[in-house]
């Protein structure tokens, strides 16, 4: 039995209280890692609603794309909804989950602050800058290359859409180096890395993941502008750039590469559901290694369908990509057992309607798994399902992008869970269980009518790209179902903005442990540890304490 | 106001290994990012019909600047060494001596990339050639800077013997640097 | 033993070689191809077969660095500075650099594609604020005292940056407010360079006055991001959208006129400035 020593009356240190003034001054120029965590889920929270507005435009254009044109032109509607599959992963699920992990991660170990908090803050103020040079150059006429590659002068909107996107990503390395130094130098005394709670131990899988991956994009990114801006058009330059610029980077947001924006999830799932539940996890390192597991099956740089040789076998069908795709179901369908498994150890705790928390770490696992068992069904090759319009320039089916619409859709909404659940650690406040009901579950049915539709869809060989208008006659009702899926999603992110901006309004409430929590964060005050976290020897240390409760009484004495 | 700091409390110490943690995942990402652009290269020219003439591009310079960078690793840990040892004129000898290589391998490489004659835009061999060895210029610039931020910090006082974690950071960034070239050179310069 | 750290970086590094090496085989790999990368033989699709290995490498070597630093657990960190026990972190100072850097990161990119003068200029920022940082860095571990840390930086850097920084604000806005006065008309050129005036003109005085009369801070970074971005992004736009159109002013006979000096002195409506511009 793994236990917490008390920690020595003697010993107490003095708390790391915040700076007094808040505001944008403090915004500038803060270092307290749950200022900085804040601006960056204002900045995931403002992309989430941008990118929902998006989509609902994009629904409406492909349902009838042959008459209705909202975006003015073939080309702007490809920018927009290439806009849209990139700004999901890059500016909605990565900073959404960067916010999270600045507050919640440094707390968990047992650390006063994020690693490098400095650096932490220049990266959410670089994201911002480099995500508002990607979407105005985008709504410029830029984009990732011009469709018919001369409408108008839109050489400069496009190059700035690439160092935008650049910037954007070397933001998210230098906050992934923060959190994930965090996790490995900054635990407190006692935690190993085989202690560490799910959440963070998902959250340094993840930037382990994208500190591998993204460099190779950020590569992508270089060959293709020094192209555009001065090269021989060999990788999409050449007058305003062509979409190969795009098919270069779109391995990003396509599996498996796109799962590596959901791995947190399963960190949220693992912290949530104990506490909910209100008993212990068992397995705790199977949980860790199933983790580890997704991050490594969410490794998909090497999956670039552009850089294909000629008569290569397509991507898609290559046995690495199969063995993948199907693997990555393995590690999901653990965690949500695993899920299972403790709820049912712990089902007198939970009764009546599921806690808002709950319900969003345990739909966005459910959405995940749609996800990844979609993208295991693509790849089955006998079965077919992954359509034939690979042969149309090499683009995937509609599969390609329902699979990464469940999988970030299952990511926001156990991000979504996350604020719910550390509401109090975040600002202070209690976020309303009923709205946050009905938000989750929007974006939860949401997500599934909108990414389920899409993966039917590619099923009926409709293509990954606008511009191809779908051919089988199921693929209007299945747009008309998308688009709906993109409505409520588009009210359960309204729902969610709203329940924030109502618990601000309010001020702060909740208390600081307002469910049992077992991990280290729950024991601080105002999210500031008043006393040394205790010697950690594992992973739950907080309900370690609350089992041995009655031996501290008997031996009272000895204790102190 | 004086600045004299006798009297005062020393800083408390603090965690030795996070910088040099925080450096060698911030080296993995440069590592691969270099790697990423060298591959488009390998690739490229392993589907080319044409890549340019093998005499265009001499092997002695590029040698010479694998040989300067294999000298830039012992000063450069020579510098990690004296610093732990306080020695710190040694140290600063050796971290500028590691920078004087650092201006002299840019100087042969510039002198590699005019002497080619290439032009970026003048064929998908040509440019990228100029993007490999660009991105390497770019590296070895982050990481000059990186010594000449970490000699000014131990101008005015800092690191010491087991607080050498900034020395070593640099040294770190500096060695993958010195990876980088190791690799180019074999896939670029020498097999061609 | 094998730490965790090791064992979970380590067995990714040895699954992506091991993917590689398959990959490798699967794509058109030779025999020794995909084991000797590619020294005889292919080594199949380069892209994903490099990608791999190169990412193998990298994480085996987080995993043998961890495990030199034995995870960097705590106890090990202690023993290594020769201390019981280390706090996981020190008190950091607010600071306005991280910003100021990210907004020189942003010049640099816009620069990189609309104007070398802008790209250098965010390059200067981000040349001082590496400087700066470090500064900041050091001065927050010089002594125990934060007060004196405080103090001992602002006598070393104030001289230097109060300058620099200046320099490099006017920098930044006159080349890019120069973008805005191009791209908009005669008039509104003229409109936009006295409002801007007027606004520096009151953050300037704000700014003065919030020495003696406490002036909230947040409004003046308010007024000051306000017209960064104000600045920053409509330099971008104007670059993108281009200069407005500078008429050639009419010269009859221009071979005759060549050089008169006289000529040039009827230009009163400014267009020989657009002239000199293009």
């Amino acid at each position: 039995m793994t236990m917490t020593d008390s920690p020595p009356a003697t010993d107490t240190a003095p708390a790391v209280s915040s700076p007094a003034v808040a505001g944008l001054y403090d915004a500038l120029t803060t270092t307290d890692h749950r200022r900085i965590g804040r601006l960056w889920l204002r900045t995931g929270l403002v992309g989430l609603l941008g990118a929902v507005v998006i989509g609902v435009l994009l629904g409406i254009e492909s349902t009838d794309a042959a008459s209705t044109d909202v975006f003015g032109g073939d080309n702007a509607y490809f920018q927009m909804w290439a806009l849209y599959r990139i700004g999901l992963a890059l500016l909605v699920a990565a900073p959404l989950f960067i916010g999270l992990a600045m507050v919640v991660v440094p707390m968990q170990v047992g650390s006063t602050n994020i690693a490098f908090p400095r650096a932490a803050l220049g990266a959410a103020w670089g994201f911002m800058i480099g995500a508002g040079i990607m979407v105005v150059s985008v709504l410029a006429a830029g984009g990732w290359g011009a469709t018919d590659r001369a409408t108008g002068d839109e050489r400069d909107a496009v190059a700035l859409t690439l160092v935008g996107m650049g910037l954007v990503i070397i933001s998210i390395l230098l906050a992934s180096m923060c959190i994930a130094t965090t996790v490995i130098s900054l635990r407190v005394k006692g935690m190993t890395l085989m202690h560490a709670p799910l959440f963070a131990w998902s959250m340094l899988v993840t930037a382990a993941v994208w500190l591998l991956t993204l460099p190779v994009l950020l590569a992508n990114l270089v060959i293709a502008y020094v192209d555009l801006h001065n090269g021989p058009g060999t990788f999409g330059g050449g007058l305003n750039g062509s979409v190969d610029i795009y098919h270069q980077i779109a391995w990003l947001v396509e599996q498996p590469q796109v799962y590596a924006f959901a791995i947190p999830a399963l960190g949220v799932l693992g912290s949530v559901v104990p506490v909910a539940a209100g008993v212990r996890a068992a397995r705790h390192a199977v949980s860790l290694g199933l983790i580890g597991l997704f991050g490594l099956l969410a490794i998909g740089a090497w999956s670039q369908p552009f850089f294909q040789n000629d008569g290569a076998i397509p991507h898609d069908e290559q046995f690495l990509f199969i063995a993948f795709g199907l693997a990555a179901v393995l590690p999901v369908l653990g965690a949500m057992g695993g899920a299972g498994d403790t709820m049912a150890k712990g089902k007198d705790a939970i009764v009546g309607l599921p806690a808002a928390h709950l319900m969003g770490a345990l739909g966005g696992g459910l959405l995940l798994l749609a996800g990844v068992a979609a993208g295991a069904v693509r790849v089955i090759e006998p079965l077919e399902l992954g359509g034939s319009a690979d042969a149309v320039e090499g683009i995937g089916t509609l599969a390609v992008s329902g699979v990464g619409n469940l999988v970030l859709f299952g990511a926001i909404t156990a991000a979504v869970g996350g604020f719910w659940f550390w509401a109090s650690k975040i600002g202070g406040h209690e976020l309303s269980p009923m709205m946050g009901r009905l938000a989750i579950a929007d974006l939860l049915l949401g997500g599934v009518l909108l990414g389920g539709a899409q993966v039917v869809s590619g099923f009926f060989d409709t293509v990954n790209d606008p511009r191809f208008v779908p051919t089988a006659e199921a693929a209007d009702a299945l747009a008309w179902i998308s688009t709906a899926g993109a409505v409520l999603v588009a009210l359960g992110a309204l729902g969610v903005v709203a329940a924030i901006a109502g618990a601000v309004r309010r001020g702060p409430a909740g208390g600081d442990d307002p469910w049992g929590g077992q991990t280290l964060e729950w024991s601080t005050v105002d999210g500031v540890f008043t006393e040394p976290p205790a010697l950690v020897t594992s992973e739950a240390p907080l309900l370690d304490r609350t089992e041995l409760e009655p031996e501290v009484d008997s031996t009272e004495g000895e204790e102190s | 106001m004086t600045a004299t700091t006798t009297g005062l409390p020393s800083a408390e110490a603090t965690r030795p290994r996070t910088v040099l943690v925080a450096t060698m995942f911030g080296s993995s990402a440069a590592f691969i990012t270099f790697a990423g652009v060298l591959l488009v290269y390998v690739r490229a020219r392993a589907t080319a019909i044409e890549w340019f003439d093998a005499s265009s591009v001499e092997l002695g310079p590029a040698g010479f600047i694998f040989a300067t960078l294999i000298l830039s690793i012992f000063t450069v840990q020579w510098a990690v060494q004296a610093i732990n040892a306080d020695d710190r004129m040694n140290a600063f000898v050796a971290l500028g001596l590691t920078g004087l290589f650092g201006a002299a391998v840019f100087n042969q490489l510039w002198f590699i990339i005019n002497d080619t004659g290439f032009t970026l835009n003048g064929s998908t061999a040509e440019f990228l050639f100029f993007v490999v060895n660009g991105t390497f210029i770019a590296f070895l610039i982050a990481a000059v800077a990186f010594l000449a931020l970490t000699f000014l910090r131990a101008l005015v006082g800092q690191y010491g013997p087991r607080k050498a974690d900034g020395v070593a950071a640099a040294a770190f960034f500096w060695n993958t640097v010195v990876a980088m070239w190791a690799i180019a050179w074999y896939v670029v310069y020498v097999t061609k | 033993m094998f730490t965790t750290g090791f064992k979970f970086f380590f067995g990714i590094g040895v699954a992506l070689v091991t993917a590689a090496v398959l990959y490798g085989y699967t794509t058109g790999g030779n025999w020794v191809g995909p084991i000797s990368w590619g020294w005889k033989e292919g080594v199949g699709e380069h892209i994903g077969y490099g990608v791999l290995m190169f990412l193998g490498l990298a994480a085996m070597g987080i995993a043998c660095t961890l495990i030199f630093f034995r995870d960097a657990d705590p106890a090990d960190q202690a023993d290594y500075v020769g201390v019981e026990d280390i706090e996981p972190t020190m008190p950091v100072t607010g600071s306005f650099w991280p910003v100021i850097g990210a907004f020189g990161a942003g010049t640099m990119a816009v620069g990189l594609v609309l104007n070398t003068a802008i790209f250098i200029t965010g390059l200067v920022i981000v040349s001082l604020v590496a400087v700066e940082w470090m500064m900041d860095a050091w001065a927050d571990r010089a002594t125990g005292d934060p007060e004196a840390n405080r103090a001992l930086r602002n006598r070393i850097m104030a001289p230097i940056e109060i300058p620099a920084l200046g320099g490099a604000i006017i920098a930044v806005g006159v080349l890019a407010s120069s973008r805005i006065l191009l791209n908009a008309s005669k008039l509104g050129a003229v409109v936009i360079a006295g409002v801007v005036a007027v606004i520096i003109l009151a953050i300037g005085a704000m700014a003065a006055n919030s020495i003696e009369f406490k002036i909230n801070r947040n409004l003046i970074s308010g007024l000051a991001v306000v017209l960064g971005v104000a600045i920053l992004g409509g330099g971008v736009w104007a670059t993108v959208e281009g200069e407005r159109e500078f008429h050639e002013h009419e010269v009859h006979g221009s071979d005759s006129h060549e050089g008169d000096e006289s000529h040039e002195g009827e230009d009163t409506d400014g267009e020989h400035d657009g002239e000199a511009e293009e």
